[in-house]
């Protein structure tokens, strides 16, 4: 039996270990005041840039207002509620005015920035331990874009989570003392972090309590909804999207448009085409000519079926796995179509790794994938063009590939042909072991803001074959 | 995400962004730090007074830290030198500015000037531009960056800021001398 000395002297120990690892775990550091329980309402007056931000953000409100939501998802006591409002009318902003500013200037409220080495500022005011008021000034100078693949010191979306932990009362952890070396957002130094870690949370919960059920710190965004629009051949030249489900069962919908696509201008859209899901054994476990034809009712519930009565559509709940959906033309017929996985449940489980074979020719005919980021932190994808990779494997592949990532207003986003030509992307293709076969394939590396994108696979020497466009969830 | 990844991640951006600087305030190198302060002097905090100033969307609480200054590195600060810093507490009531550092009478420290007056805060660098002059264990007057890690290799500031802080303090003597010779020979 172990006697009462010793077990307080185990305690004690217990007591100084806890100390010592929570002290390296938890190394945040607190400004001092902190705001009253309930919202803190920002007025965001950042507007629109006048070039496209590579990491799919609409505007820098958006991009703003995505951070304020991150830090949300992760608090307890406050959240943060913004309105948007006139960028022109930032310059009669003042830090004693009651409204809490997030605006571009070139001073911080008559004093100079000092050069463009200082990116932001937060002026805050407080009375006691209680915040009043806080501004966070973005430096004019700075020539901000947002993302990953942007220049040293000008990613707008880290800045603006970086500034508005200072909102919130947070410190630098690395200028604490002691210093503490976990990786933050709030870090004074070195970092191209753009999204909280585990330190960042543990800090801004100890001023406001955590929520009653907080996501998961990072890696909490989803793939959505994905889609593929490219010409439907027969035999090898078939469509076949595949997806990957993970964690638990869900609900999904999947459908093939054709005739509908005259509809929106889509020269030689395929007639009638025919849908089979496949699970990872390969076995056909669903199929549909025309989507009245068995489950009527459980389609239109989805609100998503579709308008030509020839399309088809399958209704189902799939467990975790891998699976193909294969498009095929009635009577052997081509054109193109559309092939979509909706999932109908999104904040269960997850959909990865979504991916389309198929003909891919020139002009209207080039292969066009689709997919929806659901945040709202930032999806980490990588994504693929293969071609020269598929040798082999079908007959006629697609010689050479470019891929082009495009948001949903059309804006090109991100370009590459051969993967080994993007120096920023192809360490992290490398990284999670999406290296290529053949340096004729195609692959991109981004970190996503919640939105709907396109990925085009096309012949940069306008050849035709058979190709793949595939897109990763690598979080 | 694995938390592999994450690391992962840090470590491929900060390389292919050249080790980005401080997250919000890109700390200057050494030449920066010489070749763009007006003044450099080595001072003691005698005096902080704080007061609103300034009208309309300029009106901000400023506080005036006055040094005595010990020994002029750079330019002629003069016996005593006034830095307007924004920021302070006046009554009730404290106004702070993110990464702006902060100064208490008795404080000994070498400041990097440039703009005071019309900079909100009249330091190269924001707090890069602070270093703190403190005794070590020998008695020496030794040199810490304004985040109290000693500073050890001047040739890594704005470079790479564990290596400019890993290891022994530098003098107040070596800094001093180190500056002199950087703002008589930049290209060295």
């Amino acid at each position: 039996m172990i006697s009462r000395k010793k077990l307080l002297a185990l305690a004690a120990c217990c007591a100084i270990a806890f100390g010592i690892f929570s002290r390296s775990a938890l190394g945040f550091a607190l400004e001092g005041p902190k705001w009253p329980n309930g919202t803190i309402p920002m007025v965001i007056q950042v507007g629109t840039p006048n070039f496209i931000l590579p990491d799919g953000f609409t505007d820098w409100n958006a991009d703003a207002e995505n951070a304020l939501a991150e830090w949300n998802e992760q608090m307890g006591g406050v959240q943060f509620t913004w309105t948007e409002g006139d960028p022109g009318a930032a310059a009669s902003n003042t830090n004693h005015d009651g409204q809490n500013s997030v605006f571009f200037s070139n001073t911080v409220f008559g004093g100079g920035f000092g050069g463009k080495e200082t990116l932001a500022v937060t002026v805050f005011r407080n009375t006691g331990n209680v915040m009043i008021e806080a501004d966070v000034i973005f430096n004019t100078a700075v020539g901000f874009s947002s993302g990953v693949n942007v220049g040293p010191g000008k990613d707008f979306h880290r800045v603006a989570l970086h500034e508005f932990g200072h909102v919130l009362g947070l410190d630098h952890p690395d200028e604490a003392q002691p210093r503490q070396n976990q990786p933050a957002i709030m870090d004074s130094t070195v970092s191209s972090l753009n999204h909280l870690t585990d330190d960042d949370v543990a800090g801004v919960q100890s001023l406001y309590g955590a929520p009653p059920n907080p996501p998961p710190v990072t890696g909490n965004a989803r793939l959505a909804n994905i889609s593929t629009r490219a010409l439907v051949g027969t035999g090898d030249n078939v469509l076949i999207a595949g997806f990957i489900l993970r964690d638990q069962s869900k609900p999904i919908l999947a459908r093939v448009i054709g005739p509908t696509l005259a509809n929106f201008g889509v020269p030689g859209p395929l007639a009638d085409p025919i849908l089979g899901l496949h699970n990872g054994a390969g076995n056909l476990i669903f199929s549909n000519d025309n989507w009245k034809d068995s489950q009527q009712s459980q389609i239109q519930q989805t609100g998503l079926a579709p308008t030509n009565d020839l399309e088809s559509a399958i209704s189902a709940t799939l467990t975790p796995g891998s699976y193909t959906a294969i498009v095929s033309g009635n009577n052997s017929g081509t054109g193109v179509g559309l092939v979509e996985v909706y999932d109908l449940d999104p904040a269960n489980g997850r959909a990865s790794n979504i991916s389309t074979r198929g003909l891919v020719s020139t002009g209207d005919n080039v292969m066009i994938a689709g997919f929806i980021v659901k945040g709202p932190q930032l999806k980490n994808v990588v994504l693929r063009g293969i071609g020269p990779g598929l040798q082999g494997v079908v007959p006629s592949p697609l010689p050479d590939t470019t891929i082009e990532l495009r948001n949903s207003q059309g804006d090109l986003l991100q370009t590459n042909t051969g993967w080994q030509s993007d120096p920023v992307s192809s360490p992290f293709v490398s990284f999670y072991q999406l290296t290529p076969n053949s340096t004729g394939d195609s692959a991109l590396y981004n970190e996503l803001a919640p939105g709907n994108y396109t990925v085009i696979l096309k012949s940069p020497s306008n050849a035709t074959g058979i190709g793949l466009v595939e897109v990763y969830d690598v979080d | 995400m694995k938390k592999s990844s994450r690391f992962f991640i840090l470590i491929v951006t900060a390389y292919l962004a050249g080790r980005v600087g401080a997250t919000t305030v890109i700390p200057p190198s050494f030449d920066d730090l010489v070749s763009r302060a007006e003044t450099i002097f080595q001072g003691t905090v005698s005096d902080v007074r704080s007061e609103w100033t300034g009208e309309g969307a300029q009106r901000h609480i400023v506080s005036y830290v006055t040094f005595n200054v010990e020994d002029a590195i750079k330019g002629n600060p003069g016996a005593k030198v006034t830095l307007n810093m924004m920021g302070g507490t006046v009554g009730a009531e404290t106004m702070e500015v993110s990464d702006a550092p902060k100064f208490k009478v008795g404080d000994r420290d070498i400041l990097f000037v440039e703009n005071n007056g019309s900079q909100f805060i009249p330091l190269v660098g924001i707090m890069h531009g602070r270093f703190h002059v403190k005794k070590d264990q020998t008695g020496r007057d030794v040199v810490f960056t304004n985040d109290g890690a000693s500073l050890t290799d001047v040739n890594q500031l704005g470079k790479d800021e564990r290596a400019a802080t890993a290891g022994r303090a530098i003098t107040t003597a070596e800094f001093k001398q180190a500056i002199q010779n950087k703002a008589t020979h930049p290209s060295q």
